[in-house]
């Protein structure tokens, strides 16, 4: 029999609905996985193994008539989001030993009315302000595809839990890029909503209005069901009406022929992107070419300074957010936490009017090009995972950053590998509330790129 | 004012520690004081006539009627 733990998050859905798989079964799979990875992976910083084994099999005995639709799935949750009864640590030594949550945050309360199985804390960029994972308070976090490499971050274990299939599903948060980031390197799908879509409160804030929570899984299709599970009956039908009011996707071999979109080559061409990102970046738009898309060459006027400016804007937010701790006991920190942090208290406020006056300026801009067309394919990072302990990429966030300052949804998936066998990716963006358009667009995309199923060969060798 | 000098400054007024060792590190030619002061210099090229400082984005997601 198929290991359980490695079905995607819909299939294993589908086989709970049919009888044919039990709850306690996914989760004890899960934990076994957990057991064989997690010593080198460092994905989690907790998990009560007892607990959630206890919830499967209770899950499996009071099964309703019509479950939440992510019924007895264990879902892995970043270490930033309140779960009531746990510590959230914010990957932080000023957290440690925090009192635990006394109330679920809205997004885990959706989680559990939509009956999944909250698995485990997982590791991050201590308060979520870094790329690398590599945390000096919970262990250095490591990419399933080649534990001598970064996950990408901030959630970075959310995303080496997924792609390591220890769950199917996790959550991650996003203020420049800290879903889609660790998505690319772990290569996995993740998922960036529409600015403001699923509720933050509860989650310890990092830029506030540049914050973002959402799925990461291991397929377009987990993405999209996962991501429905998260909305309200409202919200579903509300986006339900915008994707009837937009463009249907035909039948046949030419299925995006009424779609438009977007490349942006003189912000990708720009910048030195590695020749594996390139060519899953070329490869990508050949293949929504060759699916009848309108790929065309546009520019968003002063896009090139919208990572600047998210920068500012996160610089301010989250200095004042830490100020406190870092006056009284700035070694409390990790180095490159504590400089972000001194950093934020360069900036002025002048610089940061200016910043929010170009963010309205480049919202505006890109809300008139979604007057023309339909999505935007950029790639999700410049460069795959660095090795452990070689200095961050400062060009991370170049692509990512830019989506959160508009608030647009975006969909980062896997293009492809490099030689030495590390995944790249591409991100679509789509309009605001356009997310289920957006994830017919991947799906389609996903289909084409067949990027390798089987997963991290890592994993294989360690399993035998 | 010498970047070293400035940096303690800022740390003093808005009290961090920031000591001398620390205050040199950072004001090293392509350190974390020359990154920000980049940014802000590229922050200044945009023409935003016209436009009001904005913080979150609004969608206008109550548009779309029930």
């Amino acid at each position: 029999m198929t290991d359980p733990a490695t079905l995607h998050l819909a299939e294993m859905c589908r086989l709970m609905k049919k009888g044919e798989l039990k709850s306690v079964e996914i989760v004890e799979s899960c934990l076994k996985r957990y057991e064989a990875f997690n010593d080198r992976l460092k994905a989690f910083i907790s998990l009560d193994k007892e607990k959630v084994l206890a919830q499967a099999r209770q899950m499996d005995t009071s099964r309703p008539d019509r479950p939440g639709q992510l019924w007895g799935i264990p879902i892995a949750v970043k270490d930033l989001i309140d779960v009531a009864g746990e510590i959230t640590t914010q990957g932080s030594s000023f957290f440690r030993t925090a009192p635990a949550a006394e109330k679920d945050a809205p997004i885990i309360q959706r989680l559990k009315k939509a009956g999944a199985i909250c698995f485990g804390k997982t590791n991050l960029h201590e308060f979520a302000w870094g790329g690398t994972s590599s945390n000096p308070h919970f262990g250095i976090c490591r990419n399933p595809w080649n534990p001598d490499y970064i996950p990408g971050g901030s959630s970075g274990g959310s995303a080496a839990a997924v792609a390591a299939g220890i769950v199917p599903g996790a959550l991650g948060t996003d203020t420049l890029g800290s879903i889609r980031a660790p998505s690319a390197m772990c290569g996995i799908v993740g998922l960036k909503p529409t600015y403001g879509l699923l509720p933050t409160d509860g989650i310890f804030p990092l830029g506030y209005t540049l914050d973002h929570v959402g799925p990461m899984v291991r397929s377009v299709s987990d993405a999209e069901f996962f991501f429905k599970a998260l909305l309200t009956p409202e919200e579903q039908r509300r986006l339900n009406k915008i994707r009837r009011g937009g463009k249907v996707l035909a039948l046949g071999k030419k299925k995006l022929k009424e779609i438009k979109i977007v490349l942006l080559p003189s912000l990708v061409q720009k910048n030195a992107c590695h020749k594996a990102v390139w060519s899953g970046y070329l490869k990508s738009t050949a293949i929504l070419r060759e699916q009848g898309a309108d790929v065309v060459e546009e520019t968003i006027p002063d896009f090139d300074v919208a990572i600047s400016t998210a920068f500012v804007l996160t610089l301010g937010k989250a200095s004042e957010i830490h100020r406190e701790r870092l006056a009284e006991n700035p070694t409390g920190f990790g180095d490159d936490v504590r400089i972000f942090l001194e950093q934020g208290h360069l900036i002025s406020a002048v610089d940061y009017i200016r910043a929010q006056r170009i963010r309205a300026k480049l919202v505006q801009e890109a809300k008139k090009l979604f007057q023309r067309v339909d999505a935007i394919i950029l790639p999700t990072t410049p460069n795959p995972a660095s090795r452990v302990g070689e200095p961050p990429d400062l060009l991370v966030a170049r692509f990512n950053g830019p989506i959160n300052l508009l608030g647009f949804p975006s969909l980062a998936l896997p293009s492809g590998l490099t030689e030495d066998g590390l995944p790249v990716s591409v991100q679509i963006i789509a309009a605001p509330y356009h997310e289920y358009q957006l994830l017919e667009i991947a799906a389609v995309l996903e289909e084409g790129l067949s990027f390798p199923k089987e997963g991290p060969i890592f994993l294989h060798t360690q399993t035998g | 004012m010498e970047k070293k000098e400035f940096l303690l400054s800022l740390g003093e007024k808005n009290g961090l520690k920031i000591d001398p060792e620390r205050a040199e590190k950072m004001a090293q030619s392509g350190g974390p004081l020359d990154m920000v002061q980049f940014i802000r210099t590229l922050l200044f090229r945009i023409d935003v006539s016209g436009y009001r400082p904005e913080d979150a984005p609004d969608f206008g997601w109550k548009e779309v009627k029930p």
